[in-house]
């Protein structure tokens, strides 16, 4: 017995439908829908699959998420991860190949300086993520300006990402 | 096997399904349906309606337990709520509070 492993895990045929809140690491290998919290790391293995909110000290993604990251550190997503929501976080890791779809927003850190912007090629597009045109824009607006989303440096720095919904998987 | 693990530092308010076999080390409140075994060690504590094949208890449950195909009730185990079961065992010093259900059809054994 005594299986303390000093971590939270759900298993590849587990479902977990609710709240998690940790103070540990949470690896998810299954699914969890709802909510995962941790004061340290949340982990979304390869195959593992969250539609939550997940907010926590580190995250990492390899597998998919449909929800919003929240980081206090760093958000990772590895070259199998797929992100579909918002993601803040000082620093954002992403490899070759990971996906997201939503936006990032990079704030309130002294992270700029560090960052150690292991950050492949194709970090260094500018992806301009072209919004389908506010369906509903009052027609009394004639500012139909339409900013290549200039790499405003000023506040927060807010990236749009575009998805890179690769082919594989 | 893989196994599902809620860590001592960890609560969970919800469900828990699937097949693995869950080990609870943490909190557990909501609802836990598995497959296989569910284990609430020492430190672990369930407020939940479980169904399992086999659960066995060495921390807190309170709530309903059906375990078809066994419930080990252990040594240090503190269980308040009804048991469902084909087979119990209730160790020494555990502390059990509720009613046992037993299916007293054709017994297999």
């Amino acid at each position: 017995m005594a299986d303390d492993t000093g971590r939270t895990e759900i298993g590849p045929a587990s479902v977990v439908t609710g709240e998690i809140d940790a103070a540990e690491d949470v690896v998810i290998f299954g699914r969890v829908e709802g909510g995962v919290r941790s004061t340290a790391a949340v982990v979304v293995e390869e195959g593992g699959y969250a539609h939550a909110r997940i907010a926590a000290a580190n995250v990492l993604i390899a597998g998919s998420v449909v929800g919003d990251v929240r980081a206090t550190e760093r958000v990772e997503i590895t070259e199998t991860g797929r992100v579909l929501g918002e993601i803040a976080t000082p620093r954002l890791v992403l490899a070759a190949g990971g996906a997201v779809k939503g936006r990032v927003s990079m704030s309130g850190a002294p992270a700029a300086a560090v960052a150690p912007a292991p950050a492949p090629a194709p970090a260094a597009r500018t992806y301009s993520y072209r919004q389908p045109a506010a369906r509903t824009a009052p027609a009394t607006v004639t500012a139909t300006a339409k900013k290549p989303a200039a790499p405003a440096a000023a506040r927060s720095r807010t990236v749009r990402a575009q998805p890179v919904e690769s082919e594989d998987a | 096997m893989a196994d599902t693990i809620i860590g001592t530092k960890t609560r969970v308010e919800g469900t828990v399904e699937g097949s693995d076999r869950l080990v609870v080390c943490g909190e557990v409140r909501g609802t836990v349906a598995m497959d296989g075994a569910v284990l609430v060690e020492r430190s672990g504590k369930v407020e939940a309606e479980v169904a399992a094949a086999e659960v066995a208890i060495a921390g807190t449950i309170t709530g309903r337990v059906t375990g078809t195909t066994r419930v080990e009730i252990l040594p240090a185990a503190r269980m308040i709520g009804d048991v469902r079961t084909a087979r119990i065992l209730i160790s020494d010093g555990a502390v059990f509070k509720g009613r046992v259900d037993m299916d007293l059809g054709d017994g297999e054994g």
